[in-house]
């Protein structure tokens, strides 16, 4: 499979001089095999992806949405093939529990905050609200979807072909303190610690033994917050170690982040991970072959 | 006043090398007046950057106070709310005016800061970063220290009232116009009479010229609209605005090249420009 990386930024879109290299477009990830063509959060980076698609003539797209965050969802309204006759957009996320995906994105779309309403797409939509644990497959793919922590509810993607696995572990507070999904800090103290521990496992279980990792990586240890709902540096290494992956990719750059500063941490990073584990930043524009 | 402008593209912010010169943030313009608080207009992404300015000084340290008009609620418009830092800093206070017509403009900013899209706090709730009021506007012209502002709604567009905004400080005026078409005469009648005498306007220009045909109807105007206003309504300084998402540099560029012989030479926005009118 291939992976390719159309945004990487975290929080919002951003233009400077300072990040050229890696990339200013907010999270989009391609996942293509043979003939299946998967998506991963409409950032800003799918309306380059969009017309790079429409181009190619794709005419089924499968939009895997991590978590319904502006940064994860604004390009959608701007995505080409959304307005491209004879497409079908499939979108996948993990279930609200107040209400269905389809709402969520028609909403984003309604007057007055938008011109274009969803219900005026071009393309046919399926929504595919995901439980969570769910397994599914798509042409050569299998996947499975797991609840990460992260403030409302964010899931992380495990998509694997042909013998090899791709984990996609974006928006979440891997080791931290806190539970951030909405309803997680529900019951006792106790109940919450087992919920932390497992919402851990489930990080575990996407990324064992993955050829590659995307990682959230918004901070480096020394700006780490533990009421964001974000990972350090360090924690993308850890969970890389413990679940044996190969490959990591430091993903969801904090906005400011400049090239010169990445270039810096992935060194300090792959001096820390060792020759076990390869580490890179991710930069849009680039892909990996699995 | 000076004017300075913090983002001056339509629609959605997408970074690109051939777009960098003139910028992809999202409308947002700051009016300053020296010894006064500022007057920002439009909350698009520029607004993020304007913050991060703003926070190196007394609104990082909560002791800031600014008023914002809005346009009208398109995301591109109001998007940089949320990560508007100075509105995270308790102490600061903020007024937001605008119309928003079937709701209220409150209700429609409140509803950006749902949980379900937005990861930041809700500072619009008591207890939580600044103090931020918002204010539907009525007829009446506002005032701010020695600034008085204007307002029209330029027809509706996009499900919602599009607001202009003319700015004087007695001497000299800055008219804002960033969305509009020009559905039918009497539209453009209203917004050359509320461009009279302008020192600057500033003037959706999102289609070109040649878009325009095919994309009436869809709530903007091209350069020469702009100037057909600008000429008929005297105004001395034209600055096309709110350009398409993906119009890349050299296209813009162009746009102003196309114009520069005209009776009123075009300046295009760009982001980081100011204007000392």
């Amino acid at each position: 499979m291939k992976v390719t990386f159309w945004g990487v930024r975290g929080s919002y879109p951003v233009s400077s001089p300072h990040c050229t290299r890696y990339g200013g477009n907010t999270p989009c990830i391609e996942v293509a095999a043979q003939d299946t063509c998967i998506v991963i959060d409409a950032g800003t980076g799918i309306c380059s992806l969009g017309r790079d698609l429409v181009e190619r003539g794709i005419t089924d797209i499968h939009l895997l949405i991590s978590h319904t965050h502006w940064d994860h969802i604004q390009g959608f309204p701007h995505f080409a093939p959304l307005q491209t006759s004879g497409t079908r957009i499939h979108l996948y996320s993990l279930a609200h529990a107040d209400r269905p995906l389809q709402q969520i994105m028609r909403e984003q779309q309604q007057e007055p905050f938008f011109p274009v309403p969803l219900d005026q797409a071009r393309a046919e939509l399926v929504f595919h609200d995901l439980a969570e644990g769910e397994h599914w497959q798509l042409g050569p793919f299998d996947l499975l979807c797991k609840r990460l922590n992260h403030p409302s509810y964010t899931g992380g993607f495990r998509i694997e072909s042909n013998g090899k696995t791709f984990s996609y572990i974006s928006d979440t507070d891997l080791y931290g303190p806190h539970l951030h999904g909405e309803g997680m800090n529900q019951g006792t103290d106790a109940e919450r610690e087992t919920r932390r521990l497992d919402l851990q496992k489930s990080a575990g279980d996407l990324a064992h033994r993955a050829d590659l990792m995307i990682c959230d990586t918004f901070f480096l240890p020394e700006e780490y917050k533990d009421d964001w709902g974000h990972s350090r540096t360090s924690d993308a290494l850890r969970l890389g170690r413990q679940a044996e992956v190969q490959r990591v990719a430091l993903f969801h750059h904090e906005p400011h982040r400049s090239d010169t500063q990445l270039d810096e941490i992935v060194k300090q990073c792959r001096a820390e991970a060792g020759p076990e584990l390869e580490i890179f930043a991710a930069a849009e524009g680039e892909y990996r072959e699995l | 006043m000076k004017v300075t402008l913090w983002g001056a593209r339509g629609s959605i912010a997408i970074p690109h090398p051939a777009t960098r010169h003139y910028g992809v943030n999202t409308p947002c313009v700051q009016i300053d007046v020296v010894g006064e608080d500022p007057l920002i207009l439009d909350a698009g992404m520029g607004l993020h950057w304007l913050g991060n300015a703003l926070g190196k000084g007394i609104f990082g340290k909560g002791k800031g106070r600014a008023n914002l008009l809005i346009s009208h609620t398109q995301w591109s418009h109001i998007q940089g709310i949320p990560f508007f830092m100075p509105m995270l800093v308790p102490g600061n206070i903020f007024t937001i005016y605008g119309r928003g017509g079937a709701s209220t403009m409150r209700e429609l900013l409140l509803a950006q800061m749902q949980p379900t899209y937005c990861p930041v706090p809700n500072f619009f709730s008591d207890g939580i970063g600044a103090n931020v009021a918002v204010e539907e506007l009525d007829e009446t012209p506002l005032s701010f220290g020695s600034l008085t502002v204007e307002h029209c709604a330029l027809g509706v567009s996009h499900g919602g009232p599009c607001m202009a905004y003319r700015i004087g400080d007695g001497q000299s005026t800055l008219v804002y116009m960033p969305v509009v078409e020009y559905v039918d005469t009497a539209t453009q009648e209203r917004a050359v009479a509320f461009a009279q005498d302008a020192d600057v306007l500033i003037h959706d220009a999102y289609y070109s010229d040649d878009e325009y045909a095919k994309q009436r109807g869809h709530g903007h105007s091209n350069p020469r609209q702009a100037i057909d206003t600008a000429l008929r309504a005297q105004v001395r300084r034209l600055v096309l605005f709110n350009h398409y998402a993906e119009r890349t540099d050299t296209e813009i560029d162009a746009i102003v090249a196309q114009h520069a012989n005209g009776e009123l030479p075009v300046e295009a926005a760009r982001e980081g420009s100011e204007y000392k009118i």
